[in-house]
Formats: structure tokens, C-alpha cells, sequence
């Protein structure tokens, strides 16, 4: 064989043909066959359709050979409300017809999803906590919901208490009057609140600021400032977030934080189509997401009717527990826009359900 | 596996093409008839399995809109699906402004003959960097010659470039490999 020939045949050799995923190759293909077509025969049909119904079959008996070890995710219809406000229960009911104001753009192809160690929920967890804040005590286990708690009260009045959802609170009483007649500046306070993040263990680099409550008077006692993670995008769970009290003395009276820590495992998922996602929304198994206090009432009945326009799509995360206790950052699909009210009130909503594909879900 | 309808196996591509404007099952089976070839020419040239599968599915999705303006002269489908494709890809790393080097492993070639697998992985990992090290157009014509075994008629049409520049921008690129590689 001659060089020429030689270095040919290496060439081949070294810069084979690639066999595109199978994965991409199905999504791709559903997704052609959903695009918009003006001018479709009818034999084009039930071929179409035969087509895609062989790809799916065999894609699901190939699936777990393809993608072996995928840990399944919570469904979201397990997971609890995620709503600001509705922790007691708004009052009322919310009921919303959605539209979309137009095309909705697909999801990525791919997203992850975080999985963090069991929750921490231990007398010993809550030891740790209440040492970082210089509380020391006796723990308590009492029941609480069908659950119990673990408490520690301090010698000055503090309390550290854990939850079985890992949430913690703090709490140490007000003095009787403060001696600053107002509070400091917001720039002040966010920083004792990011000094108290650090006595936690949580890094405030890694604490985005989120809302800032300052009252108007030292009488209501405390500002409130939020923190949410920065490495999580589009956030549409009020978990994981961490909320600090402080005092117009920039002393911190008061904190409740859920926030996932230890090792991170990070697994990736196929999602599925935004028209399937969509469909859900439509048949009301969404999960809404609105603030409840921006609503005013009274409410006459139990029921507030309403439209809510579509106009954005996109992939957001919410916190999860798996049955094992095991925390995960898990990818759904968020729509938004804003709901008109039967009052001609208007709120703006998320409205999220399941982002990846079915099979990836524990049973619900 | 097998995904095309059977009734359009053996139809040519322009029938399809011509067909493909009206009925989306002739055009599912160009799609299953270029996917990889597709693939394999952005997978090559970006060297990036997730901007590969962004790519590829906005060439598909642009070539069904677009499917009514295809014409079957040139290099044909496979010429005018490759070229959407490279278009694609250039608006995608000039819009990111990226410069997308190569992953350090290529890949091995998985559907690779016996008579590949019998050239080392070693001899064929430092051909590829090899290959990456040439200047841009003489790689993709490299490319599209020996990974997707296109003729320099079609390669001419891909790239917007005559066939005597296919020629020899490929002689140019064959001389470099030749003195650079060292012999089997």
C-alpha cells in the first residue's frame, strides 16, 4: 500500500462515523413530528404516528440498559406547598384556568439534579447547631405533627430547635427597649445577617440576598433579611433559604435556615416536552405558586376564580425529600406570567409540574 | 434500529425531499437516513457532545422549515443538510464566542470494523490530534472526506468553496499529516 493509501486508510481509521444517542435521536424526532405543518396528507398520519410508537417501545426496552443508574426522583405530587404564605392555609382557594400567550420554547434536552446526604436530624445535629450560636443546654425530644423535635434551650432564654424537614429555627428574647431609636441601614444589617451565616457554617459568599424587611419603627423589634443559594438558578421553593432577625442594635434575635449541605451528587435527566408538561398544567396538576399575601380579601367563599396567562417557560428547582430522607435540588418545569382575578386583580404565578421524563420518577 | 417507515426505504432522496413538504414521514426518513452523518460532522468539529446535540436539533428543525426551498442539484441532500448544519454551527459559536477545542479524547469509534479496532488507540489518537492541529479548512475538508466519505463535489458545496479548492485545500492537509505522522 502505498503512503498515500496508508494515511488514507489511518484517516478512516482514526475519524470514524459516530452513531448519534439514541436518546437525542427519539427527542428529535418527536419533536419533528410535532412542529406545525400546513400542508400534512392524511396517509402521512398513521405512519407518522407508527413511527413514533416504534421508537418509544424500543427506546423503553433499551432505556435501562442505556442509562442504568439514574436514582429516581420524588414526584412532585408528594411534595407539600411551596407557596409563600400558605404555610396555615390562605383561606381560600385559588382557581385558575391558564392560557399561553403564545409558543412556548422547549426545555433544554438535559438538566441535573442535586442529591445531598439524609437530613441531619439528630440531638446530636441540633448540639452542633446551638455550640456555632454559643447555646448550650439539655436536648429535647418532643412530638410534633406525626413526627417529633429536637430542642435546646439556653440559660438566657435562647432556643435552637430542629425539624425532621431539617429546618432550624433561633430564637433569644428582645431586650425590654432598645437603645437606637431607628435602625441602621440596610447595608449594616445585611452585613450582621451574613456574619450570623458565617457563625452557621454557611458561607455567605454563597447566599444570594433575597428580600429585605426593615419596619419603620424599633417597636416591631427586628428587620428581616433573606438569603437563598447562589448556585441555584431560577428558585421557585421557598426552600432552601435562610431568614435572619436583626435588631436595630444589628444583634441577631431570630433565624430559621434550611440549607442543604455535605457532598453533592449530581445526575443528569432527559426532560420531557414542554407540550406534555404543558398538559399537565392544563389538567390542573400543576403546583401553583403565588404570594398569597399580595391577594386581599375579604374573600366572599372559598373560592377565588381566575385566568392566568402563560408567557414565559423555563426549567426552575424546588427542594425535595426522597424516601430515604435524602435531599434533592430537582428540576421542574416553571411556567409564568400573570393571573387576572375575578375582582380584576391582577398577581403574578408560577405554575410548575414534573420536568423529566416519567420514568425517572418514584412511583406516585 | 430500525425507526423508518417502510414504504419510503428505497425512495430517493429528492422524492423524499420533494414529498418531505407535505408529508412528515418522508421527512422522518431523511432524518433517520442523515441524522448521524449530521452528528458525526459536528461532533467532529466542535468536539462537544451537548453543543453537537443543540446543533444537530436546530439543523433538523430548520431544515423542515425550510424544506420547499431545497433543490436537488449540487451535492444533493446530504449537501444541503451538512451545509444547514455548518451554518448552524458558526452562528452558534460566534453568538457564544467560543473557541471550541477539540475534547483531548476524540472519539474511538465505537462502530469501528474489526479492521479499525486492529490500529491502535494510540496511533490513532495522536492522528486525530494531528488533524486537530491544521488550520480550520483543511481539517473540515478532512473531515468531511474520511469521517462522512463525501466526495470533494459535495464538500465543495458544503463548504462554499470551488472543487479545486476542496482539492487542494485536501492535498495540503495530506502532505502535513504525511510529514507529521510517522509511518505504520
Amino acid at each position: 500500500m502505498t503512503d498515500e493509501k496508508n494515511l488514507e486508510q489511518r484517516l478512516k481509521s482514526a475519524l470514524p462515523p459516530q452513531k448519534a444517542p439514541e436518546e437525542l435521536r427519539m427527542k428529535l424526532r418527536q419533536e419533528l413530528m410535532r412542529q406545525p405543518q400546513t400542508r400534512r396528507k392524511h396517509s402521512g398520519l398513521p405512519l407518522g404516528i407508527a413511527s413514533i410508537a416504534a421508537v418509544l417501545v424500543l427506546g423503553l426496552v433499551l432505556w435501562p440498559t442505556l442509562f442504568p443508574n439514574l436514582p429516581t426522583l420524588p414526584s412532585i405530587a408528594s411534595t407539600g406547598p411551596v407557596t409563600r404564605g400558605a404555610s396555615g392555609g390562605p383561606g381560600f382557594e385559588l382557581k385558575l384556568v391558564y392560557t399561553k400567550a403564545g409558543q412556548l420554547a422547549e426545555l433544554p434536552v438535559k438538566v441535573d439534579a442535586v442529591f445531598y446526604p439524609p437530613v441531619p436530624f439528630s440531638p446530636q445535629a441540633v448540639t452542633e447547631a446551638a455550640a456555632r450560636l454559643g447555646v448550650s443546654g439539655e436536648v429535647v425530644t418532643e412530638p410534633w405533627q406525626d413526627g417529633q423535635t429536637h430542642r435546646i434551650d439556653g440559660p438566657s432564654g435562647e432556643t435552637v430547635i430542629i425539624f425532621p424537614s431539617g429546618f432550624y429555627n433561633y430564637h433569644r428574647p428582645t431586650p425590654a427597649e432598645f437603645e437606637a431609636d431607628a435602625f441602621p441601614s440596610k447595608a449594616e444589617l445585611v452585613d450582621a445577617a451574613k456574619g450570623f451565616l458565617s457563625r452557621l457554617g454557611i458561607d455567605p459568599v454563597s447566599a444570594q440576598l433575597g428580600e429585605i424587611k426593615v419596619p419603620e419603627t424599633v417597636d416591631f423589634d427586628t428587620a428581616e433579611i433573606y438569603f437563598t443559594p447562589t448556585y441555584i438558578t431560577n428558585q421557585v421553593s421557598i426552600s432552601p433559604y435562610a431568614r435572619v432577625l436583626v435588631g436595630p442594635d444589628k444583634e441577631i434575635y431570630g433565624a430559621g435556615w434550611v440549607w442543604p449541605a455535605g457532598d453533592q451528587e449530581v445526575n443528569t435527566y432527559s426532560t420531557r416536552s414542554i407540550a406534555a408538561a404543558w398538559q399537565d398544567v392544563q389538567a390542573g396538576k400543576g403546583k401553583l405558586v403565588v404570594d398569597y399575601h399580595a391577594i386581599t380579601g375579604p374573600v366572599a367563599g372559598t373560592v377565588i376564580n381566575g385566568t392566568a396567562q402563560v408567557t414565559e417557560a423555563s426549567i426552575a428547582y424546588i427542594l425535595t425529600y426522597g424516601p430515604d430522607a435524602g435531599v434533592v435540588l430537582q428540576p421542574v418545569a416553571a411556567f409564568t406570567g400573570e393571573a387576572t382575578l375575578e375582582d380584576g386583580s391582577k398577581v403574578p404565578f408560577t405554575v410548575y409540574t414534573e420536568a423529566v421524563q416519567e420514568r425517572y420518577y418514584q412511583p406516585k | 434500529m430500525t425507526t423508518r417507515g417502510a414504504s419510503y426505504a428505497e425512495t430517493d432522496d429528492a422524492v423524499l425531499a420533494a414529498r418531505a413538504q407535505g408529508d412528515r414521514a418522508a421527512f422522518a426518513e431523511l432524518y433517520e437516513r442523515y441524522m448521524d452523518k449530521v452528528y458525526t460532522y459536528i461532533y467532529y468539529r466542535t468536539g462537544h457532545s451537548s453543543l453537537t446535540e443543540d446543533i444537530v436539533s436546530n439543523t433538523f428543525l430548520k431544515a423542515l422549515d425550510h424544506i420547499g426551498k431545497f433543490r436537488p442539484r449540487g451535492g444533493g441532500f446530504p449537501a444541503w443538510i451538512l451545509r444547514i448544519a455548518r451554518n448552524e454551527m458558526v452562528d452558534v459559536l460566534r453568538r457564544e464566542k467560543r473557541q471550541v477545542p477539540l475534547e483531548d479524547e476524540w472519539p474511538t469509534g465505537n462502530n469501528a470494523s474489526p479492521e479499525h479496532q486492529a490500529i491502535s488507540r494510540e496511533e490513532n489518537a495522536e492522528l486525530r490530534r494531528k488533524v486537530e492541529q491544521l488550520p480550520p479548512a483543511q481539517k473540515e475538508v478532512i473531515i468531511l472526506k474520511f469521517s462522512l466519505g463525501l466526495g470533494n463535489k459535495e464538500i465543495a458545496q458544503i463548504i462554499g468553496k470551488s472543487g479545486t479548492a476542496v482539492s487542494s485545500l485536501q492535498h495540503r492537509a495530506l502532505t502535513t499529516l504525511r510529514e507529521e505522522v510517522k509511518p505504520l
